[in-house]
């Protein structure tokens, strides 16, 4: 099915997918030698039994029986045949099993158990590679979409997604496991984990497995504000317990049905169950639920981007605030240290912003006689880890922000995409790529813009450009590109008139301050009082130094006022 | 509707006489006597000159009484009862003999300082001038003009005074300023249009001191301030000492090719002073004849004057800030005390004083003695219009606190009032937002950009020191201070070392010039320079360039900033402009050094410092082609190919431009240039000029300089 397909699908009915296959195949006593996947082509008619009976139930998305067969988990067990072969077979069964029906089949990925960089050891390319192995496999059998799930982390979640999406355009469905507090195993809020991967390409987002319906709801509620994206519940039968030494779910399927209405509140749109559920559970809910259209969700969040943690919104009730210091710019020790392959700078800078309020962290690493993209990558890789800010990647040289973009475990800024031939034919697309937020500096190859009429045309021109990738301007934040008063008295006015036009087209706007100072005395207060006149007319963030008094002494008064767009 | 607007409403413009003095002496007039008795005796002499202009085509002689003051007359006549009649007489002559043409009955200085500079009681010399008006006013004038007036106070006592006696005739003023604008005892031209303007005089304007060119440029300034018609009456040009006497030599038609100037710039009632002639008059008649002036839009705002300088509150102009409380300290003062405590305060500041409002007779007391337009904080509305007719006679400002009035009928040139409104503005009168009313003391620093956003001209209060510097950097943000004169004069402290005049020593004119970024003077400058003996070639080495290298310094210690060196390098290179025909003559016979490319690259517009560095080339005997800014690397090699560049100079200020000169060493090396490349520029060092491949950095112009004599010897 196509992607515009799957989307119709969730929008008119309450989608019901499968309940548990490997799971319940073991307590149907199917025999196990190996891994799961391997044993069930030993034993291919208990697997069509089952999942005709998920079909029989109502179920309008089945999945294939190929959660750990990667190569990862396989290799646990000494597989030493065709990973890619292995999926093709297992996809077949069900696929086969399906034609009858109106049921779809997903290829179902699942996670390497291992943690991936800058987290763990396991390379990104090399995780994407396992992960596209698998699906081509998934491919070739014939399924109609992919259903990525029990992904532990985001991180690995990209890596899969990104490997389907390089791979096919098919729907694919992204579902984490969330402990009961709320976050995944690596820290990632709801919210982080949606943005991302709504950005990413992703189709529905949701949860499934670790915890049973009740546990899911907080979560979903945050989900729901972040994304326009179906929602996605796939809970276990309750909690687990141990009972004669075997695990045991414990929740029957009247108390998981009876869960069902706050999901359907919340405006989820897919439904199943995890481990502990069986047709007996599908049957349920496709009797009540199926028919039910899925309620329109209102109110979310855009103009969002995220760290591996959290989310910074921009536009939204208050400033926002992007640290500019990490940018060797005329900062000769950090130079010497960036030289030298020294993060410490960094790792102060970083800290020292977020103490100072800062809610993203703009990273430049443009210095001569370093490898530019190397040490993004190593600062990328060091602030995922220690700070939970997203990150705004700064830089002129596509291949740098297509590596950072590929590793950056959340939503990046890209500063910036101009309207200059080589960044709109070869930027862009790669930003566009990663669903990157879009930091647009109105010049082009005619060089700056003097009027604010001119910096429009240029802008529009981007605009136009950027919605042939799928961009839309909640994806945007215009950069008011100031000047320097010192050498043009003007330059001020026309960017306050840049920044109200973007207020007044609903569309966030940005500044980078200190250059309205450059060749003045006393800059810091020349900045503040821009930055005030800014906020006046509209502006919503801005890149500047926090660790001014001056400055935060603003951007309080602004939040007390409120700061939307 | 008096008989000025009349006239104006029918002719649009106004042709006044011109010098009368010399005219009268070339019928006869002997030197050393006062020419209003003198003319008594010899009625026929000024019927003569008046017809002379009449005929040349004024609409307004002046009458013989220039100086037919008590005070003047006690020189020459000890009858000082017979001053009404003098003066009388004086216009019947003029009047009889007009025909129908219109009689201004003249008034001038009295030549005595008024209190408390002088010894002339202020009332007393209202009182000389009523006088004199009463005359003139018997004896049948059409008007009273006071003219020629260099002090401010006299002014108002004559205008008061002449008041007083016209009845329904106009009463107009022209004062005499130097070509800065100043009167003799340094009062400004705006500061003085707008007192004499709202105390009720029904034109405005200057004559003498000044020739038109000069005097062109004051009434530019008042121009969009004033609120009645505009008087301009200047002299035949600067005067020059031709055997021992004093002579103005500008022709009729020089003279009058101003004229047309004068109207567009807004003056409707024009004529000519000292040096000009019943010619002078025709040649301007002439030029004027069917010429239409288009309305001026007067800008909403007002403009404070005193004795010295005056304040304008504007959207256009920095913020202007009003210390009510402060007015608090003539509250229950007697009627002497304000006025002597606001006399004297208007002496020894320029602040101007607020006063609160308390008692009525008091409050007219002093603003009759007070040189300048006071501020009156005003609390309700019965107190209002109480204070009302006393600022509309005496030209003050009203600020209302706490209220805004009630039917305010507007006629020109009545009073301004001003409404405290931070909320909600009010569209009949000025704005203004009181600091006190804008949240605690941190939040104003944001909250006053909201009267910016709302372009408020005036807040009312006493900013602490932190947010006045707020209020600076908010005026140039806003370009409502266009040269970021404000900005400059109140942040450019660093660790509070302040540059000042004494501590620059005082160097000849060309280098100060430079230094100061004067780039109105350095013509002139030079033109000394050359004209007292010194080579062009010296003016260069011993003042351009130390000069720029100073700047250059105080640049790198942050003690002048961006704009300041722009002035400065501007100022420089119009010198160098000037100089370098004058330097080829010099030079033909030497050859040159080399030939320098130099260029900014791709995608960089800085070019202050390549200009500074180009112009340092040239003066060292290189031959520089100066490609400009935003060159690419093909253009640049390309120049240096075709020219047979020895050096090609590459500058660039930006981390993302400074690979463009890596780029140019590329293509330079594939095209077969031989040039050699040298680099400059904040970002570069001579650690990036090894890694491009590039022949050599230097760190600011005179090191450029010595690197390309190294680079061409070798």
């Amino acid at each position: 099915m196509t992607r515009e397909e799957f989307a119709q699908l969730c929008l008119n009915k309450t989608v019901i997918l499968d309940g548990s296959t490997g799971i319940e195949l073991i307590r149907r006593k199917m025999k196990v030698s190996g891994s799961i996947e391997t044993s069930i082509l030993d034993s291919p008619d208990m697997l069509n039994e089952l999942q005709l009976q998920y079909c029989k139930a109502g179920a309008d998305i089945i999945l294939t029986p190929t959660l750990g067969a990667n190569r990862v988990k396989l290799q646990e067990y000494s597989f030493d045949g065709s990973v890619r072969e292995l999926n093709r077979e297992l996809a077949s069964l069900s696929l086969k099993t399906a034609s009858s029906f109106p049921t779809k089949v997903f290829g179902d990925i699942s996670s390497t158990g291992r943690f991936i960089e800058p987290f763990g050891d396991l390379l990104f390319d090399d995780a994407v590679e396992y992960f596209r192995e698998q699906a081509e496999g998934l491919l070739e059998a014939g399924v109609n979409g992919f259903f990525i799930e029990t992904m532990i982390d985001l991180q690995e979640a990209r890596a899969a997604l990104i490997a389907v999406r390089e791979l096919c355009d098919l729907p694919a469905v992204v579902c984490l496991s969330f402990y009961k507090e709320g976050y995944t195993l690596n820290g990632s809020s709801p919210q982080s984990v949606v943005v991302t991967l709504q950005s990413l390409g992703a189709d529905a987002v949701g949860c499934n497995c670790s915890t049973g319906p009740a546990e899911m709801i907080p979560i979903i509620q945050k989900m729901a504000t972040c994304t326009k994206l179906p929602l996605v519940v796939k809970p276990n039968a309750g909690l687990p317990s141990l009972k004669n030494g075997k695990t045991v779910y414990s929740m029957d399927k009247n108390e998981f049905l009876s869960y069902i209405p706050n999901f359907h509140k919340l405006g989820v749109s897919l439904i199943g169950g995890c481990c502990g559920t069986d047709p007996g559970f599908i049957n349920d809910i496709a009797v009540q639920w199926s028919n039910k259209v899925p309620v329109k969700r209102e109110s979310f969040i855009t103009h969002a981007i995220a760290s591996n943690r959290t989310i910074t919104r921009f536009g939204a009730g208050s400033f926002t605030l992007i640290g500019e210091r990490i940018n060797p710019t005329g900062k000769k020790d950090f130079q010497k240290q960036l030289r030298e392959k020294d993060l410490t700078t960094i790792e102060i800078f970083a800290s020292k912003q977020q103490e100072f309020g800062a809610n993203v962290l703009d990273v430049n690493m443009g210095l001569s006689g370093i490898d530019e993209r190397e040490m993004m990558l190593k600062t990328i890789s060091l602030l995922s880890r220690i700070s939970s800010l997203p990150l705004c990647i700064d830089s002129t040289r596509p291949e740098v922000i297509e590596s950072a973009l590929r590793l950056y475990p959340g939503r990046a800024l890209v500063n910036s995409i101009s309207g200059e031939k080589d960044r709109l034919e070869i930027t862009l697309p790669i930003a566009a790529k990663y669903g990157a937020m879009l930091i647009i500096l109105p010049l082009d190859d005619n060089g700056i813009p003097v009027t604010f009429e001119e910096r429009v045309l240029v802008i529009r021109k981007i605009i136009d450009e950027a919605t042939k990738y799928g961009y839309t301007t909640d994806d945007m934040v215009i950069d008011g590109l100031v000047m320097t008063i010192s050498s043009d008295q003007k330059a001020a006015k026309t960017t306050l008139d840049l920044i109200n036009w973007c207020a007044k087209n609903g569309i966030n706007s940005v500044c980078g301050l200190s250059n309205v100072s450059f060749g003045l005395p006393q800059r810091d207060i020349v900045n503040s009082a821009f930055l005030a006149l800014g906020a006046q007319r509209g502006l919503t963030s801005a890149i500047a130094n926090p660790s001014s008094e001056r400055l935060r002494n603003i951007i309080s008064s602004i939040n007390k006022k409120g700061c939307r767009i | 509707m008096n008989i000025l607007t009349k006239l104006l409403e029918k002719n649009e413009i106004l042709i006044l006489d011109g010098a009368t003095g010399t005219e009268l002496a070339e019928r006869g007039m002997p030197s050393g006597v006062s020419p209003e008795l003198w003319v008594l005796d010899n009625p026929s002499s000024i019927k003569s000159v008046q017809n002379d202009y009449f005929n040349a085509g004024s609409d307004i002689v002046y009458s013989c009484s220039f100086g037919g003051n008590r005070i003047k007359l006690s020189q020459y006549t000890e009858d000082l009862s017979a001053v009404f009649d003098i003066n009388r007489k004086l216009a019947i002559i003029s009047k009889e003999n007009s025909h129908g043409g219109i009689v201004f009955g003249d008034m001038a200085p009295t030549g005595k300082f008024i209190e408390p500079f002088g010894d002339l009681a202020f009332s007393e010399a209202v009182d000389v001038y009523r006088e004199q008006a009463a005359g003139l006013c018997e004896g049948g004038v059409d008007a009273l003009v006071i003219e020629t007036m260099m002090d401010l106070q006299e002014t108002r006592a004559a205008l008061l005074g002449a008041k007083q006696a016209a009845g329904q005739r106009p009463v107009v003023v022209t004062m005499t300023f130097d070509a800065d604008g100043y009167t003799l005892n340094g009062t400004h031209i705006l500061s003085a249009l707008s007192i004499i303007q709202s105390l009720g005089a029904d034109a405005f304007g200057c004559n003498c001191s000044t020739g038109p060119a000069e005097m062109l440029e004051l009434i530019k300034i008042i121009s969009p301030y004033s609120r009645i018609p505009l008087m301009a009456k200047p002299n035949a040009g600067l005067p020059k000492l031709i055997d021992g006497k004093t002579v103005f030599t500008m022709g009729a038609e020089e003279f009058a090719s101003y004229s047309k100037q004068f109207i567009d710039a807004g003056v409707r009632i024009i004529g000519g002073c000292c040096g000009t002639t019943p010619n002078h008059i025709k040649k301007v008649k002439e030029a004027l004849e069917n010429y239409s002036p288009s309305a001026i839009s007067a800008k909403k705002s007002f403009v404070i004057g005193t004795v010295k300088d005056a304040q304008v509150a504007s959207v256009d102009e920095p913020l202007m800030l009003i210390n009510t409380e402060a007015g608090d300290k003539y509250r229950n003062c007697s009627a002497d005390e304000l006025s002597a405590s606001l006399v004297e305060f208007c002496i020894h500041n320029s602040y101007i004083p607020v006063i609160k409002y308390d008692n009525e007779a008091n409050l007219s007391f002093a603003l009759n003695v007070y040189p300048g337009r006071a501020l009156i904080v005003v609390e309700n509305e019965q107190d209002f219009q109480t204070v009302l007719p006393l600022a509309e006679k005496f030209g003050a400002v009203i600020i209302t606190d706490k209220f805004a009035p009630q039917n305010v009928s507007n006629t020109p040139c009545l009073t301004d009032i001003v409404v405290i409104c931070n909320v909600t503005k009010n569209e009949n009168y000025l704005n203004a937002y009181k600091l006190s009313s804008m949240g605690e003391e941190d939040e104003r620093f944001f909250a006053v950009s909201e009267l910016y956003n709302n372009e408020i001209p005036v807040l009312v209060g006493d900013p602490t020191d932190d947010l006045r510097d707020f209020i600076v950097a908010y005026d140039a943000l806003t370009g409502r201070d266009r040269k970021l004169e404000g900005l400059m004069n109140r942040l450019h402290q660093t660790d509070n070392k302040q540059i000042s005049d004494q501590e620059i020593e005082e160097r000849d004119p060309v280098y100060m010039a430079v230094l100061r970024g004067r780039d109105n003077v350095i013509e002139n400058a030079i033109g000394d320079s050359l004209k007292a003996g010194i080579s062009p070639g010296k003016i260069v080495d011993e003042y351009l360039i130390p000069a720029i290298n100073v700047v250059g310094d105080l640049y790198e210690k942050k003690e002048y900033f961006l704009p300041q060196l722009i002035m400065s390098a501007d100022t420089m290179r119009k010198g160098f402009k000037i100089l370098e025909p004058l330097l080829a003559a010099e030079n033909s016979s030497k050859s040159k050094d080399g030939l320098i490319v130099i260029a900014t690259v791709k995608g960089d517009i800085h070019d202050i410092g390549k200009n500074i560095v180009a112009l340092m080339l040239r003066n060292y005997n290189f031959d520089v082609i100066d490609l400009g800014k935003d060159i690419d690397d093909k253009t640049i090699v390309d120049s240096a190919i075709k020219n047979k560049a020895d050096i090609i100079a590459l500058s660039a200020l930006m981390t993302t431009t400074m690979v463009q000169m890596k780029t140019v060493v590329d293509t330079a090396k594939k095209s077969g240039c031989k040039a050699k490349i040298i680099i400059g520029g904040a970002v570069v060092d001579q650690n990036y000029c090894t890694e491009i491949g590039a022949d050599g950095y230097s760190s600011d112009a005179m090191e450029a300089v010595k690197l390309a004599q190294r680079l061409v010897s070798a």
